[in-house]
């Protein structure tokens, strides 16, 4: 086994997992997993693979969405369409489950483009080393980038799931700053 | 010293601040009720946080992602869209349901016809089910060259599906029909009732076949599977929190169900309702309120093994799960809750938790006036 077979057979779930969650499109998705192993190929040596991976997929994701909108709209049209006939068995879902997800891709999207990645990039597993070797933050100031996004996460959330409640406290930071 | 600041306390909880810098962490949430109350916070922004991202999985974690197939090594699609059922052969489907059904209930009302008319040790044998019917012992009475009784000529010459070869005389016909005039009065609504539901089945699955997530088809056996597994978990925790009869029911419901997308809707709430309530809790707890079989911080686990009932497990002070409750249990209910139940002994207790919002909910304990509030937490590894 090849070293990319291996970095490919480790890594291209929670990576491909990771770039959904980011995009919300898996085709999208896996078109930059692909990408980002297809890189992998050409590179000589990778010291940290995974923060390496995390950090290659989310600079093509920045790269993509500076590079033309128009166009990734216009694929994402055909996706649709081709998605009607093709026979892949998503998930099912409840409708109760799909306006979870509606509401959390929208809270989601309320965050920093920093804060979300460090978030989704914990969540996918990640440590605050790796975190910070991907992104370029200081170790230091990874768990408070993580603290103001979940922060922010859960009462955009709850913002948009109750929208009689102020979302004030979204923009407000922790209560509790240190003295 | 300084109070802990957010980042401190989220770098803390995910594991990865020093030792020392934990153990001074650790001292300072002792003695400062601020720092212990934004610890308490801080731990229920990652439980909600972690929920949340759960929720843009449109797959589980832990699949990969499934390239379109059609060759080869193709993973097997949905039994529906394998048959490309069309609306005419829905409503080819729905004809022969119909049929069978009309089959069954006449040979049940023939079965019922001589039953009345058999001594009282034969009726007995003549239950409602078809198998029974089938089962009665109408082959000597087929097999004799003799005429048979009267109480055998009737199932005997009605027996359309039966393997002896005998030909239909003109009489026998005009028994079946005059019997299947006398059935579909009796049968025609359950008939017509089922005959419509699988057909709004199939018309659904015929409609599920444009890309609606929210309606996607499964394999109709894969799905029954499933949800018989999932009425099995669900009547392994029924039968040890309530009466027997409400496990057998539970599990009813589901071997009942008649339709693919019936099962499909019961399979999903219930694998959604086990997966969200999944956690760890605190209770908050009040002077003068009922004694609890349940400590005030409990996990609920689902048991990694099949048709066990769902555990409950102890949590640490430092938030970490610990050993199993013996003698508690929980399910899932709908809508973000779960039936939790603690016995001692001749001691019982049901605790119904119910989530209302993301790190927040209400415990209604059996004997107790009002409801106590809880929290729900993440809880260490």
């Amino acid at each position: 086994m090849t070293d990319v077979d291996r970095l490919f057979r480790e890594f291209n779930q929670p990576l491909v997992r990771y770039l959904t969650r980011r995009l919300g499109d898996r085709d999208w998705a896996e078109e930059v997993a692909q990408e980002t192993f297809l890189r992998a190929m050409k590179q000589d040596t990778i010291v940290s693979e995974r923060s390496w991976l995390f950090a290659v997929a989310t600079n093509l994701v920045r790269d993509e969405a500076r590079k033309d909108i128009r166009r990734r709209h216009r694929l994402e049209l055909l996706r649709e369409q081709t998605r009607a006939e093709q026979t892949v068995e998503p998930e099912p879902l409840t409708i109760e489950r799909a306006e979870e997800a509606a509401i959390a891709r929208r809270a989601l999207d309320m965050l920093t483009e920093r804060d979300r990645e460090a978030l989704l990039m914990k969540e996918e597993g990640l440590n605050y080393t790796e975190i910070a070797a991907a992104l370029e933050l200081t170790i230091g100031s990874v768990g408070t980038t993580l603290a103001r996004a979940r922060r922010r996460l859960v009462e955009a959330y709850e913002s948009i799931q109750q929208p009689g409640r102020v979302a004030g406290g979204i923009a407000g930071g922790g209560a509790h700053a240190a003295s | 010293m300084q109070h802990l600041d957010e980042g401190t306390i989220h770098a803390w909880l995910d594991g990865e601040l020093p030792a020392a810098d934990q153990a001074q962490a650790e001292r300072h949430v002792g003695e400062c009720a601020e720092c212990a109350t934004a610890l308490a916070e801080a731990r229920g922004l990652i439980a909600g946080a972690t929920r949340i991202v759960s929720a843009l999985d449109v797959v589980p974690a832990g699949v990969v992602p499934l390239p379109s197939q059609k060759g080869k090594g193709a993973v097997p699609g949905s039994m529906w869209r394998t048959l490309r059922l069309t609306p005419s052969r829905a409503a080819l489907a729905a004809s022969v349901l119909i049929a069978v059904s009309a089959v069954f209930s006449f040979r049940r009302n023939v079965s019922d016809d001589r039953a009345s008319a058999a001594p009282a040790s034969k009726t007995s044998a003549t239950g409602a089910s078809v198998a029974a019917v089938t089962s009665e012992p109408t082959a000597p009475a087929q097999a004799s060259p003799a005429p048979p009784p009267a109480s055998a000529r009737q199932p005997a010459a009605v027996d359309a599906s039966s393997a002896s070869p005998r030909p239909a005389t003109p009489r026998k016909l005009a028994d079946a029909r005059s019997a299947l005039d006398s059935v579909s009065a009796k049968a025609e609504l359950p008939v017509a009732m089922n005959a419509a539901r699988a057909t709004g089945a199939v018309a659904g699955v015929a409609a599920d076949s444009r890309p609606e997530p929210q309606r996607t088809m499964n394999d109709s056996a894969q799905a029954k599977k499933t949800a018989v597994a999932a009425a099995d978990r669900v009547a392994a925790g029924g039968a040890a929190v309530g009466p027997p009869a409400v496990a057998a029911a539970s599990r009813n419901q589901f071997q009942r169900a008649a339709t693919p997308v019936q099962l499909q809707e019961m399979v999903v709430t219930s694998a959604a309702s086990a997966s969200d309530i999944v956690g760890c809790y605190q209770i908050k707890a009040e002077s003068g309120a009922v004694a609890r079989l349940l400590p005030d911080r409990f996990a609920l686990e689902r048991s990694t093994v099949v048709a066990a009932p769902n555990v409950v497990r102890a949590v640490t002070s430092d938030w970490r799960k610990d050993s199993v409750i013996t003698g508690s249990n929980w399910i899932p209910l709908a809508n973000n809750g779960a039936k939790i139940q603690s016995t001692d002994g001749a001691k019982r207790q049901v605790v119904n938790l119910h989530l209302t919002s993301l790190v927040s909910g209400q415990a209604t304990i059996t004997g107790a006036a009002a409801p106590l509030a809880v929290t729900r937490m993440a809880c260490l590894p």
